[in-house]
């Protein structure tokens, strides 16, 4: 599904709260200004911050805003140059040659026919730079890649522009939007960091989560939904190993939506909390201080 | 103000900025005029936002940012700084801070300024919730624990927010301050001023506090002129607070190191053409050689044996490479967990129950470890290890020795780490301490390094990890 590119480019900051809302996602101002000098500038924008709090989806969300394509690039530990940029086709290439076999052709003409765009793969960074309309690049967890990943990647963002030896340099035709996230398992370069604006997210303050609940499932209360937001947001403070996310908060929204649930009783919380925590060892933490966290929701 | 003030503006803000420690590149600052060029209307929120994007690359420096903004946009006193990380800033003590701040709030309060009133709150909550109450005799362990209520009361105690308020009222009512505005009116807003400070001041304090125990990177306590990065942190003298942090980094390190090892053993990955096979398969193509075979790399797994020091001054160490190694399980055949100080005792089965940290308080509560007096003695913990599992160790067993080789003038037994050597078929020694210091004092690191396979200084959780990932 193509969604027509509106091609408008937001003038203001506020304008950027606005289209984002329209796509579902709500924005502070730092947020919201991040992302507009990032469009504005032309830079890269390096989101970090705890994990859930919506890096991912923001990049999602505003390929959706301003209807451009997201390509994705998802980072781990062994990516390389060939999954990330390109590769030739070598077994097409291979059914080439064996087709050609009887033309009387010489190696020349051959070569040029093998290392031709036909032949080309293009992985996510080529397919970003050589998409014609405007994308939304997406390099995900960029802290899952290798040092020397890092260091091709910087050369590929400062120029936008890639050399394939058989090819020449292929130059970006619009110059993508990118967003890079990164949990923060290593650090990032220095100078990966320099070439990019820069995007501290927390977990949402108590009423832009709320924001985000009532937006999210529009069926629900909004006393409930502050109750639910004042139940996770207790639960992050607890030293828990891993902190409910903002999709667990929604998740667990809706599902106290369709138990038609009024209000968060201990009963309740008991049988949902498996929406919000996920380990054994937090389970056993958040248990005995259930009383405490139904009065806070409540309250 | 006009475009080209706003530029100098800028321009003199970020020669603040370094001097307060932080490091801004001659582009930044370009990027930093162009983002004022864009910003269409002028509104201070996004104003400091687009320069915080724009400046500031690291978590780290976000409250040293704040800080400076808070200051030099707004007038409101730097945040204290202690002694070590000065720079060339002009500190003030604690208490300038807080006589100085009280002075910005009284005139904000008075002149009905909510803008004003909501940044002193800010860099109020900052001061509060950075620990600098800690200097007045608490330790920050106990205060980290503490809710944002606590906060915000101590907050309000340091500028005396309440008596401050019924001063001003009570002044307004006196008919002391002039002005054309009606004293009811006055008095209106004067309450509606302390309510805004009262309300900023609580999300500010609840927006630091609160998240605190979560956070990636710890707020430096202090402004600190090159903060330093969580795995370059020497176990020996981490703090409370970032011990926890290291915790945390530990559990994405050891994720990582799996897949960088699994990825070894993985089939065909560094493995030569596997000729013959290739061919082989070539033949239902028609003789092309579409599928590549690989030669399939014969690794074997090592035994693992960590021999952990848990004595005070080397037990984080031990206690972070328990974690890791016990992560990696996967990777090795076995993994046999000894945990001495001047006793040795098994800790696998108690690791399988609970994560290091309690294993090693439960060994040591147990008082399995120590017969004497409470100091290490690895000779005497290498000399049981060697007849006590003699029937378990095998030609094919690494076996990992982690402490800092200070014996405390007891018998090194340099004949069981001699024995040792010989059943085995590799010795690594980890040390806490840098190599500088070895072989300084009770030191036994060289006599029993000839012994080992190799000897390594690991006092980050970087080394930590890079040692590992060859194993």
């Amino acid at each position: 599904m193509k969604m027509e590119n509106r091609a408008c480019e937001p003038g203001r900051v506020e304008e950027i709260k606005e289209i984002m809302k329209l796509s579902g996602y709500i924005c502070d101002d730092a947020i919201a200004t991040a992302i507009f000098l990032s469009v504005k500038l032309g830079k890269p924008l390096l989101i970090e911050g705890p994990a859930g709090v919506g890096k991912t989806d923001l990049a999602k969300a505003y390929s959706l805003a301003v209807g451009a394509p997201l390509i994705r690039l998802q980072c781990y530990e062994g990516l390389d140059e060939a999954k990330a940029l390109y590769e030739w086709n070598y077994k097409k290439q291979l059914l080439k040659i064996q087709a050609d076999r009887h033309e009387e052709r010489t190696w020349d003409d051959i070569e040029d026919d093998l290392f031709s765009e036909d032949f080309l793969l293009p992985r996510p960074l080529l397919k970003a730079i050589t998409s014609p309309e405007r994308a939304v690049l997406l390099i995900d967890e960029v802290d899952k890649s290798d040092v020397e990943f890092e260091a091709f990647l910087l050369e590929v963002l400062s120029d936008f522009q890639v050399s394939i030896p058989e090819l020449g340099t292929i130059k970006a035709r619009a110059i993508p939007y990118v967003f890079i996230t990164s949990n923060r398992t290593r650090d990032i370069s220095e100078a990966l960091r320099r070439r990019c604006l820069y995007l501290y997210m927390e977990f949402p303050s108590a009423e832009r989560e709320i924001e985000i609940v009532r937006l999210k499932v529009p069926e629900i209360r909004e006393e409930l939904a502050s109750s639910v937001v004042a139940a996770v947001r207790y639960l992050r403070t607890m030293d828990l190993r891993k902190a409910p996310s903002i999709s667990e908060t929604i998740d667990w929204a809706r599902a106290l939506c369709v138990l038609g649930c009024e209000v968060i009783s201990e009963e309740v919380l008991e049988n949902t909390l498996s929406l919000l925590i996920k380990e054994q060892k937090d389970l056993a933490r958040v248990e005995p201080v259930l009383k405490i966290i139904t009065r806070r929701a409540s309250s | 103000m006009s475009k080209k003030g706003v530029e100098g503006k800028v321009i003199e803000f970020i020669g603040e900025l370094r001097k307060a420690g932080v490091n801004v590149t001659v582009s930044e600052t370009i990027d930093a005029v162009r983002a004022c060029v864009h910003l269409s209307d002028f509104d201070l929120s996004v104003f400091k936002f687009a320069l915080r994007s724009v400046l500031i690359k690291n978590e780290s420096e976000l409250p040293i940012f704040d800080s400076v903004f808070n200051s030099f946009f707004i007038g409101l006193p730097l945040l204290p700084v202690d002694s070590e990380g000065s720079g060339e800033i002009h500190a003030l003590s604690p208490n300038e801070f807080a006589s100085e701040i009280k002075q910005i709030i009284r005139r904000a309060l008075l002149d009905g300024d909510s803008e004003l009133l909501s940044s002193a709150a800010e860099t109020l909550a900052m001061y509060a919730s950075n620990g600098a109450f800690t200097a007045q005799g608490e330790s920050g362990a106990i205060s980290l624990s503490r809710g944002p209520g606590y906060y915000v009361f101590r907050a309000l105690d340091l500028i005396n927010f309440r008596e401050m308020v019924s001063s001003l009222r009570a002044e307004l009512a006196e008919g002391k301050r002039g002005g054309v505005m009606p004293l009811q009116m006055r008095l209106d807003e004067l309450e509606s001023g302390a309510e805004i400070f009262e309300r900023e001041l609580v999300l500010e304090v609840r927006k630091r506090v609160a998240p605190r125990s979560k956070r990636d990177d710890n707020r430096v306590d202090t402004i600190e002129k090159q903060p330093l990065r969580i795995d370059e942190i020497e176990f020996t003298s981490a703090r409370t607070d970032q011990i926890e942090e290291m915790r945390r980094l530990l559990a994405g390190i050891s994720r990582m190191l799996a897949a960088k090892i699994a990825r070894k053993y993985a089939k065909g990955t560094g493995g030569k053409i596997d000729f013959r096979n290739t061919l082989r398969h070539s033949v239902s193509y028609g003789g092309a050689p579409f599928d590549l075979k690989f030669k399939k790399r014969k690794r074997s797994k090592p035994d693992l044996y960590v021999l952990c020091d848990i004595s005070g001054s080397v037990r984080n160490f031990s206690s972070f490479t328990l974690q890791l190694v016990f992560s990696l399980q996967a990777q090795f055949r076995s993994v046999r967990s000894f945990v001495f100080i001047d006793r040795i005792d098994e800790v696998t089965e108690t690791f399988r129950l609970c994560d290091a940290s309690e294993a090693i308080e439960r060994a040591y509560r147990e008082s399995r470890v120590v017969d004497g007096d409470g100091h290490s003695d690895v000779g005497r913990a290498l000399e049981q290890f060697v007849e006590g599992f003699s029937d378990e160790i095998s030609p094919r067993s690494t076996v990992l020795i982690l402490s800092d080789a200070r014996n405390n003038s007891k018998d090194p037994r340099l004949d069981a780490m001699e024995r040792l050597k010989e059943r085995t078929a590799r010795i690594y020694w980890l040390n806490p301490e840098p190599q500088s210091r070895w072989d300084t004092g009770d030191s036994l690191m060289s006599e029993y390094a000839p012994y080992c396979k190799s000897v390594r200084e690991c006092r980050n959780l970087k080394q930590l990890a890079e040692f590992v990932s060859k194993l």
